[in-house]
């Protein structure tokens, strides 16, 4: 126990202001006195004591005896005493003892136990000259306390005492546990921190950190743990807080520290982290201790072992160093390089050895650790893979030894190296992998494979089915083809291996094999085996059982046949296309047709060669891709210009031949000659147009003389009524002529309509004499209006028919004559020019001529140009009909007014 | 227009019975003072136009045209044509008279802005009614307004 005082062990100020109150509210008088009877607290002591008694020299002396009675009595060990002082006044006091030591007195002031002697205080006010009233009023300011207050006072009193008491003692006792624990604190040898959990900020250190880091008590707290820190990465403000978080979350923290001292001076040190409660507080114990001379010694034997690592590893091996103890293992740089891993990747730690070693392979390592441990073996050796970073594995070679055991010879550390055998294993692999393959894909081989020497001596026989062999296995062995097979088989059989002794192989030779169930065929594919040469080749010989290809090659073979028998038999021109385009195949109508043989048309699309127009032939290149994309057949036409001139039609088909994959492998055209179609199609067409034309201009020109037949009758009757006759003649003779007109259209049109169907047969006809016959019987029109005609002499002969043809001539001679205008010399040359290659007729005249825009028009039907002259418009319809059914062409050559007209036509056919 | 200008009717037409017809009805009524009677459409359109053999006679403008379809060297449809083609002619009146009664000659007719399509009818006494109501209708009508 130590010494204290009271005014260590309580609040004196928190005390003061309790007693204070106990003043005011009971007129209390207290005091409370250390043991040197120095006043600590004083309250509400009376004014007939501090103005009069206690100032006044003689009385003091008094007040002062009576104190010290009461304290002799306290320290004599009575518990309460109460005194009634010489001048009439009552105090008591109790001692203040805690743990059993006296360390002060508490006081209860003046009071009266009694009424006081007033008198006695007037004597005594004149006894020391005070003023007697003011006295007197102090004195009745006193309390009287009855004895019964007295006793509850001092209970009071005791208890506030009690109080005090215990208050001081745990107190003390704190303030004895602080001063122990600094003592300890303070006598390690390692330098202790106290950080704050929370912010890392120093709060407290120890003696031996002042001497360790050279910083004194009040410098530690207004640093960081930075500055006591190399400051060089890892050994940093924000690392050391990491570890202070560590520690409060978790356990201790044991780590080394590089650290600081105040003047600059660096050391090693280990730091041990620990979480704490002290006072309230969560704070963290940081203990460092210096472990610069462990390290030297550590660093010298690093530097020693590196020189024989080194050299190891400059050898191609990693190194491993293992420490059986703590299962730590130093795992060399080239040693984590030959798996791709980084130091921290890879953390020197017996598991993360074992983490990547194959699973199939550490078993057997970690029997060969056990063995060597055992001393079974003299060094340990291992094949084994590891995971690389990059997920491959590599073999390695693993030996090591065990250089240190402990006492009971149980191994302390193990050394060793790792050499990457990846490539040799690989080699091996692929060699095993080789062998395998090579037998299963002998066993997978379905035909009979032999392995004969040059003369044809059977060596070694894999056969999948026996049937397939000529003899059995076993009686092929040791013999040769010619003892085995029949004579034209067994010299097939030699030269295809003469053939692979030479060429170094043979393919497609076939051999052919009686069996009881019928023969069968063999395609005999031989290689002369690498590294056998000279009399010692041999040979390798696949032979293939073809029978039943070649059955559906015959079957094939025949339907072919087939095929092609009605292709080439087929009228109409037939053509297949690759899927280029190119024909690939024509059959004979089509070289008739085009007159080219089959091979010039071959290999080239359908415009290379000139058969057909650019246009048509891009058609034909259009549909032959439509069926290659679609698969589907399809369709279209093409009109070209054959050689004789004609325009020819063809209705093409194209259907799609389809490949194994389904697709349109080629396209087969068969093309169909409708030139003849055509023309009926044609012609159809025409005279339906016409037919057409006909009715609407037929109803227009016979509904016209109809109108003016009947209106004109309406007239005349309508004249006859109002009796007016002199139109009627004239009216009648309108009448007269229309139905004329009427008759002669009527005339006409049956005649038009004769031309297309009533045609006789050509014969030879001399135009020259045909020319003749028109001017006969057209003699009197001629004479009448006065035309001279003349004719080209040496007109020729052509095949037409005869009739026909007059009339057309007879119909221009008309025409002529009719339109001849005012001429008064009208003159018609009847002729004949030749111009291209055509013979061309002709009728000219000096008439008034036609305008070209007319030239056209004037063939139509109905179509007139002059209605003066009477006509139904029908003539040179009829004349461009039967030129055209004669296979020639009419047309009017006229610069115009006053220029006279020349009708041209040929004749063809 | 004014009421005391002489009326002029263009008449085209080919068939002279047919013009006579017309001719003879317009005069029983009559309905104009004058009647122009041409037989083919190149005629009329240079009548209209004063040119080629009208050059000397000036510009004519009628105050109705009867228009026959079938005419020789230039037809009747291309005669209404070009006349409501032609910003100073397209005022005309064109009254197509014509035997046709074919749905596509009147399509196109009216197709080319003809302002009546009249099919000549076979008995007189309607021919004579349907001329004099076209007359009133295009010229002493209209003229009132």
């Amino acid at each position: 126990m130590i010494n204290y005082s009271l005014e260590e062990l309580i609040d004196v100020r928190k005390f003061q202001e309790m007693l204070d109150s106990l003043n005011e509210v009971f007129s209390l008088t207290t005091a409370l006195l250390d043991k040197e009877s120095k006043v600590l607290i004083a309250s509400g002591w009376q004014d007939v004591c501090t103005k009069y008694h206690r100032v006044n020299p003689v009385i003091k002396e008094k007040c002062w005896e009576s104190d010290g009675y009461i304290f002799k009595c306290l320290n004599e060990g009575n518990s309460t005493v109460t005194y009634k002082c010489p001048m009439g006044l009552v105090d008591s006091a109790t001692p203040v003892v805690i743990d059993g030591k006296h360390v002060g007195n508490f006081f209860i002031g003046q009071f009266f136990l009694e009424e006081p002697d007033l008198d006695c205080f007037r004597n005594q006010a004149e006894e020391y000259g005070f003023d007697k009233e003011d006295y007197l009023s102090a004195v009745a300011k006193v309390p009287i306390f009855t004895p019964d207050q007295l006793s509850r006072n001092l209970a009071f009193v005791r208890n506030l005492t009690e109080f005090i008491a215990e208050a001081g003692l745990e107190r003390l006792k704190i303030i004895e546990s602080e001063h122990r624990f600094q003592a300890i604190f303070d006598s390690v040898n390692d330098a202790i921190f106290l950080l704050d959990a929370e912010t890392g900020e120093i709060v407290g250190v120890n003696a031996a950190m002042t001497d360790m880091f050279g910083f004194t008590r009040d410098e530690a707290r207004q640093i960081s743990v930075g500055t006591i820190s190399s400051g060089v990465a890892p050994f940093t403000d924000e690392e050391a807080l990491g570890h202070l978080r560590g520690t409060v979350e978790g356990d201790q923290q044991i780590f080394e520290w590089h650290a600081r001292r105040k003047d600059g001076v660096l050391f090693w040190s280990e730091m041990s982290m620990r979480k704490a409660h002290i006072a309230s507080r969560e704070l963290v114990v940081a203990t460092v201790r210096d472990i610069s001379e462990r390290k030297r010694v550590e660093e010298e034997l690093r530097t020693s072992e590196y020189r024989w690592k080194f050299a190891l590893e400059g050898s191609g091996q990693g190194v491993w160093d293992w420490n059986l103890l703590s299962g730590e293992v130093q795992y060399s740089k080239l040693y984590r390089e030959m798996l791709g891993y980084s130091e921290a990747e890879f953390p020197n730690r017996l598991e993360e050895w074992e983490k990547r070693v194959h699973p199939k392979d550490k078993a057997s390592a970690l029997e060969e650790h056990r063995l060597h441990f055992e001393n079974e073996t003299p060094a340990y050796v291992t094949e084994h893979r590891l995971r690389c970073k990059d997920g491959t594995w590599k073999w390695v070679l693993s030996r090591g030894m065990v250089f240190s055991r402990d006492a009971e010879g149980k191994p302390l550390r193990m050394i060793g190296t790792h050499t990457d055998i990846t490539e040799r294993k690989s080699a091996e692999e692929t060699i095993r992998r080789l062998n395998a393959d090579l037998s299963a894909t002998l066993q997978a081989i379905p035909d009979p494979l032999y392995e004969v020497d040059r003369n044809g001596t059977y060596l070694n026989v894999w056969a999948q089915n026996p049937d397939l062999l000529a003899q059995k296995n076993e009686l092929l062995l040791g013999r040769t083809v010619a003892e085995v097979l029949a004579p034209d088989a067994a010299e097939i059989a030699l030269s295809v291996i003469r053939e692979a002794d030479a060429k170094g192989y043979s393919y497609g030779k076939v051999i052919s094999i009686d069996f009881p169930d019928g023969t069968r065929w063999f395609e005999q594919s031989v290689s002369k085996k690498a590294g056998t040469d000279g009399p010692d080749a041999s040979f390798i010989v696949l032979a293939r059982d073809i029978t039943e290809r070649r059955r559906m090659e015959d079957a094939l073979a025949a339907r072919e046949q087939e095929f092609r028998a009605m292709i080439e038999n087929a009228p109409d021109p037939i053509f297949r296309y690759d899927r280029e385009c190119n024909r690939i195949y024509v059959n004979p109508a089509t070289e008739q047709l085009s007159g080219m043989p089959a091979s010039s048309m071959l290999g080239s699309t359908p415009g290379d060669v000139k058969l057909l127009p650019d246009s048509e032939a891009a058609k034909i290149i259009r549909c032959i891709r439509q069926v290659l994309e679609t698969g589907l057949t399809t369709e279209n036409e093409v009109e070209f210009v054959a050689e004789n001139g004609a325009k020819r039609y063809f209705l093409n088909r194209f259907a799609p031949e389809c490949g194994k994959d389904g697709n349109a492998a080629s396209v087969l055209l068969i093309s169909r000659d409708i030139t003849a179609l055509k023309q009926i199609e044609k012609e159809l067409q025409d005279k339906n147009s016409e037919l057409e034309r006909f009715a609407y201009t037929v109803s227009h020109d016979l509904k016209s003389p109809l109108i003016t037949i009947k209106s004109f009758s309406g007239s005349i009757k309508s004249d006859l009524a109002s009796g007016r006759y002199d139109r009627i003649e004239k009216d009648l003779n309108r009448i007269s002529v229309a139905a004329d007109k009427m008759a002669d259209l009527l005339d006409d049109l049956l005649k038009l309509s004769r031309v297309g169907h009533v045609i006789n047969t050509p014969e030879p006809v001399d135009m020259a004499k045909l020319v003749h016959d028109v001017l006969k019987n057209m003699a009197g029109t001629f004479k009448e209006n006065h035309v001279q005609v003349s004719v080209q002499p040496g007109l020729p002969t052509v095949s037409c028919d005869r009739r026909r043809i007059m009339e057309v001539v007879q119909n221009l001679l008309e025409n002529a004559v009719k339109y001849r205008g005012n001429q008064l010399v009208p003159c018609i040359l009847v002729g004949l020019r030749e111009e291209a290659g055509r013979q061309v007729f002709f009728v000219q005249d000096n008439g008034p001529g036609i305008d070209p825009k007319f030239h056209e028009n004037i063939f139509g039907l109905f179509n007139r140009l002059n209605t003066q002259v009477p006509g139904t418009g029908i003539g040179l319809a009829l004349v461009k009909r039967i030129i055209e059914v004669h296979g020639g062409s009419i047309w009017v050559e006229s610069d115009g007014l006053g220029t006279g007209s020349t009708f041209c036509f040929t004749v063809r056919g | 227009m004014l009421t005391d200008e002489p009326l002029t009717i263009l008449l085209v037409e080919d068939n002279h019975d047919h013009a006579e017809l017309v001719l003879r009805t317009m005069a029983d009524f009559s309905v104009a003072n004058t009647i122009v009677h041409l037989e083919d459409g190149e005629a009329a359109l240079d009548y209209l136009h004063g040119r080629g053999t009208y050059a000397e006679v000036g510009h004519h403008l009628p105050h109705l045209m009867l228009l026959d379809l079938r005419l020789p060297k230039v037809s009747g449809l291309e005669v209404l044509k070009q006349i409501k083609q032609d910003r100073k002619l397209r005022a005309l009146p064109v009254v197509v008279l014509t035997t046709s009664d074919a749905e596509r000659d009147m399509a196109k007719a009216y197709e080319y802005h003809a302002n009546s399509y009249l099919t000549k009818p076979v008995d007189f006494c309607e021919f004579s009614r349907m001329l004099k109501d076209l007359g009133f209708y295009w010229l002493a009508w209209n003229r009132q307004l």
